[in-house]
């Protein structure tokens, strides 16, 4: 930030953690959680295309739904969300540590909810490659034989098993995605502590920002999760 | 509340005086900058260079419409033709304009801040937009894209062998860019007010903006899904809209309307927000029905999201939604004849000063009641189906997007200038450029509105079925050319007067606002001293004392009225 | 135990409000409950069919996120402006739900020209019912491109 050219104003804010647009801490405070709930509210309105699709898809085969989520480990969703539920509770941490002036604390809180990303990361890796192996990837090579072993899910309808999987992997994988900028930006903010950057260490609003949008990326997955491991017969 | 005049008889100092333009002159100082007023600068350049590059395929669609047969272009150049110019006009021209430009610019010294909430967002926001720009532009060089600028499935997502993934990519980035630059003016706004400077206070140039920013934030995700869906269909081949899986392409149509309806919205009210501050300031009179003009705008966008399924009524859609959608659609025109209702009755018994500002703002009035009337045609349900993918359509939007959107652009351009570079231009050929734009555009469009009534189709090359249609095309080229004229008049004079324009006074059209109240151009940190605002807005005197611009004082051989001391409102 | 939100001494720091660490860890707890809740639910039947699972699931997963939203996120001790803008985002994700009576609604029309069996649109179609396609030419179709 240092090196974008603000119209000059005193030199007297240079140490202080209001920046120069702003006439106290207060109003600078709510106006970057009230930018960053807007943020949010875009992503919600972006995940919630999918999450309707979903719902439109599903309520038209209800069956094939059903066939097709067996193909899903829920051991491995449950361990997942437990993993990212837990990341929630350490960033919180994090967070709580920022607003204490905690610096060990609060990168090992990060540290902590980095490890717990990578964790997802890897267990979502190998639920994908799963998928790869049982052909269960949309495209040319989509098949349903991974369903024909079981009479139960034998009938399923291939074409909207397709739209599932499509769905599916749309779904996980952008929220993979934002998992992935997720660990970036935690990365980088665990940078600005180890530097003592005053940005963040003369004022916890930053981490608090970096908390608020990854416990949104948890709040994603805790729809994602029952909508896609738990559907009932 | 008296401006701060200075005797144009002295050029004033600011061509000396240190403002936002002249602060530092590196280009790092300009690419890095976190000064809004020159993010907007340089926004300015950014839309203006797309708006001639949609003029140009605009000027391609119209030169190939004077023959039934075409006149120089491959059928699937046409189709690349009006796609281009739909994908520039839209995304990377009047979504950005007025928003990124001057409610960039204004919207701080309006409501009494130093910058807006978020400089270096803002900064982004701008290089999101280029990012975006330069992806459509690689997009447009590798081939075009012959989709339609809607990129309905599954031509887009499956058949068409055109430049689809890129241009999607150019206009997510543009998306994305507009939902940053809404993020930081609902922060602002809600924020950042100057002491006194409540709501009911604020310029409806402000309120129109907010309401923007709010279609901006909540809408335009929606498209960045459903075009990112289409990408993967492409790209991955996961087929969500593919009718051979079962997917149904309407549902694209749904998710791309759910967001491209409140984005015409997204286009339109901000312009909305410039009439009020024009009719304001040229009538000498507070908006008429203030309170019912703001929250008409917060209608207009809360409406603008259940009315989507008009664009659908003929594409399989149930009959049952379209009579809903069909009901809405008529209910959101309420809000916006409020506002035309309202800006007539603050001309009725105003001080009308006929400055070239307000021949724009007067073109308006007409233009856009008669493309708001004609959406009515359109949102019935049975007069849609006759009217529907016809030239009646084409008019309509054009009506109220270029009649009314591009219109209010070009009366900020002119209201607004002198404040943003400190010069003057010429008022005759602003009045002569108003005029040729409004007559061009009539000609232009009106015998669309015919020719879409007697059935001529949109987006089609070859006409030689029905060569009746060919005179009416012929008027419209002509009134194109007088149009573009009209564009290119104020290009020429505008950039004339940076170089040989009269130094402006912080006041040149006698109007009330904070923006008023600096010198023009503003310094870099916009005021000396935050105001505390005690007036309320468009306090104009009901005598009219302070009627006369500097330069109406100066040519009446009155003496300058005194400055009442500083900064109160 | 009411630990009351502890100020900090400093005098630069103006967090005015610090949410105990308990009060987070009793949430975490919470949210792992209710997610073996989820698990549980979803293998158990409900009087009322699937509609009763699915309401009992996205039930469960509100209130999940609701934690998530007013614990984690601080929203239940956030100014007025902050918890409309929380809320903003998830009531504006139900204006989603109108294009539903599109598809609901098609199945009422009588239109002459369509059968009982396709409602118009490719989501019903005649060669791809729930059972899967009829026509065995349609199985596994993808355009080749």
């Amino acid at each position: 930030m240092a090196s974008i050219v603000q119209p000059g104003h005193g030199a007297e804010h240079e140490h202080s953690p209001v920046h120069h647009q702003f006439e106290d801490f207060e109003q600078q405070t709510e106006a970057y959680i009230i930018g960053m709930w807007s943020f949010l509210a875009q992503e919600i309105m972006f995940f919630g295309g999918l999450f309707l699709i979903y719902t439109l898809y599903r309520s038209r085969y209800q069956e094939t739904w059903y066939q097709a989520h067996t193909a899903l480990n829920v051991v491995m969703g449950g361990t997942n969300t437990m993993v990212l539920l837990f990341s929630s509770f350490t960033m919180v941490l994090a967070v709580h540590a920022a607003q204490l002036k905690d610096k060990k604390k609060v990168l090992m809180y990060l540290g902590a909810t980095i490890g717990c990303a990578f964790v997802f990361l890897i267990i979502k890796f190998f639920e994908y490659k799963e998928k790869f192996e049982h052909m269960l990837v949309p495209g040319p090579y989509f098949s349903v034989e991974h369903f024909m072993s079981d009479p139960a899910t034998r009938g399923i309808n291939p074409n909207a098993a397709q739209i599932f999987f499509s769905l599916y992997f749309a779904m996980t994988g952008l929220h993979a995605l934002h998992i992935i900028i997720g660990i970036l930006v935690l990365g980088a903010l665990a940078r600005h502590w180890m530097k003592d950057d005053k940005l963040v260490t003369h004022d916890y609003v930053p981490t608090e920002l970096v908390g608020l949008y990854w416990h949104f990326v948890d709040v994603v997955w805790i729809f994602l999760f029952p909508l896609f491991y738990l559907i009932p017969k | 509340m008296s401006a701060t005049i200075v005797k144009p008889a002295e050029p004033a100092a600011p061509k000396a005086a240190k403002n936002y333009l002249n602060a530092e002159h590196t280009l790092k100082s300009w690419l890095l900058t976190g000064d809004h007023k020159r993010i907007a600068i340089l926004y300015l350049i950014g839309v203006s260079f797309f708006f001639l590059l949609g003029s140009i395929f605009a000027g391609l669609i119209r030169i190939e419409l004077t023959s039934p047969t075409g006149v120089m272009l491959e059928s699937e150049t046409y189709n690349k033709v009006f796609t281009a110019h739909g994908l520039t006009m839209i995304f990377f021209f009047l979504v950005p304009s007025i928003p990124a430009v001057f409610g960039n610019f204004f919207i701080p010294i309006m409501i009494g801040a130093r910058d807006l909430a978020f400089p270096r967002l803002n900064l982004l926001s701008w290089y999101v937009y280029m990012l975006g720009g330069f992806l459509f532009l690689c997009a447009l060089v590798f081939g075009g894209v012959d989709t339609g600028w809607t990129f309905y499935t599954p031509l887009s997502s499956l058949y068409s062998n055109s430049q689809v993934t890129l241009a999607i990519l150019g206009a997510f980035m543009a998306g994305m860019s507009s939902i940053l630059t809404g993020v930081n003016f609902i922060a602002t706004i809600h924020k950042m007010r100057a002491p006194g400077m409540t709501w009911f206070r604020l310029p409806l140039f402000v309120w129109a903006h907010y309401a923007t920013a709010l279609i901006m934030v909540l809408g335009t995700p929606v498209v960045a899904i459903t075009l990112l869906l289409v990408l993967f269909e492409r790209v991955f081949k996961i087929g969500i809209f593919s009718p051979e899986l079962g997917g149904d392409p309407i549902l694209f149509q749904h998710m791309f309307w759910f967001y491209s309806h409140p984005a015409v919205y997204i286009m339109i009210l901000p312009g909305m927000g410039v009439q009020s501050e024009l009719i304001a300031a040229f009538c000498r009179k507070k908006i008429f029905g203030y309170q019912f003009v703001a929250f008409s705008s917060l209608a207009i966008a809360a409406l603008g999201f259940v009315v989507w399924g008009h664009h659908m009524f003929v594409s399989s859609e149930s009959m049952y939604q379209g009579l809903v959608f069909s009901l809405i659609s008529f209910i959101v025109a309420v809000p916006s004849a409020i506002k035309i209702f309202n800006w007539t009755a603050t001309i009725y018994k105003g001080r009308v000063h006929l400055q070239t500002p307000m021949y724009y703002a007067l073109s308006f009035m007409g233009l856009f009641t008669l493309g708001g009337l004609t959406g009515l045609y359109l949102s019935c349900l049975g007069t849609d189906v006759h009217l529907t993918n016809t030239y009646f359509v084409v008019a309509h939007f054009h009506y109220v997007m270029v009649g009314g959107g591009v219109t209010m652009f070009m009366g900020a351009l002119h209201y607004w200038w002198p404040k943003m570079f400190g010069r003057m231009y010429s008022d005759s050929m602003g009045k002569i450029s108003a005029i040729l734009t409004f007559v061009g555009f009539n000609l232009t469009f009106f015998p669309q509105f015919v020719m879409g009534w007697m059935g001529m189709p949109r987006r089609y090359h070859y006409y030689y079925l029905t060569p009746e249609f060919q005179p009416y095309h012929i008027a419209s080229t002509l009134g194109a050319t007088v149009l573009g004229l009209g564009f290119l008049l104020p290009a020429c004079y505008l950039t004339y007067s940076l170089i040989k324009g009269e130094a402006a006074p912080p006041n040149p059209w006698g109007a009330h606002g904070l923006e008023w109240d600096i010198p023009s151009p503003p310094p870099s940190h916009n005021f000396e001293e935050i105001p505390i605002v005690m007036d309320d807005v468009y306090d104009y005197p009901e005598d009219g004392s302070d009627d006369d611009t500097p330069i109406e004082r100066t040519e009446k051989g009155l003496d300058p009225l005194p400055d009442e001391g500083g900064h109160h409102r | 135990m009411a630990h009351a939100p502890t100020q900090s001494h400093d005098p630069h720091d103006y967090s005015h409000h610090i949410v105990p660490v308990k009060a987070y860890f009793l949430t975490f707890l919470g949210l792992a409950a209710l997610m073996f809740l989820t698990i549980w639910a979803s293998y158990q039947s409900f009087p009322g069919g699937t509609t009763t699972n699915n309401v009992v699931a996205m039930a469960i997963a509100i209130t999940k996120a609701a934690l998530v939203v007013g614990v984690f996120m601080n929203v239940r001790n956030g100014t007025k402006l902050i918890k409309m803008w929380a809320l903003l985002g998830f009531v504006w994700f139900t204006l989603f739900f109108l294009m539903f009576a599109d598809y609901k609604m098609r199945e009422h029309e009588q239109v002459a020209s369509w059968t009982t069996k396709d409602s118009g649109s490719a989501m019903s179609s005649w060669w791809n019912t729930e059972q899967g396609p009829q026509d065995p030419n349609m199985v596994n179709v993808r355009t080749r491109r």
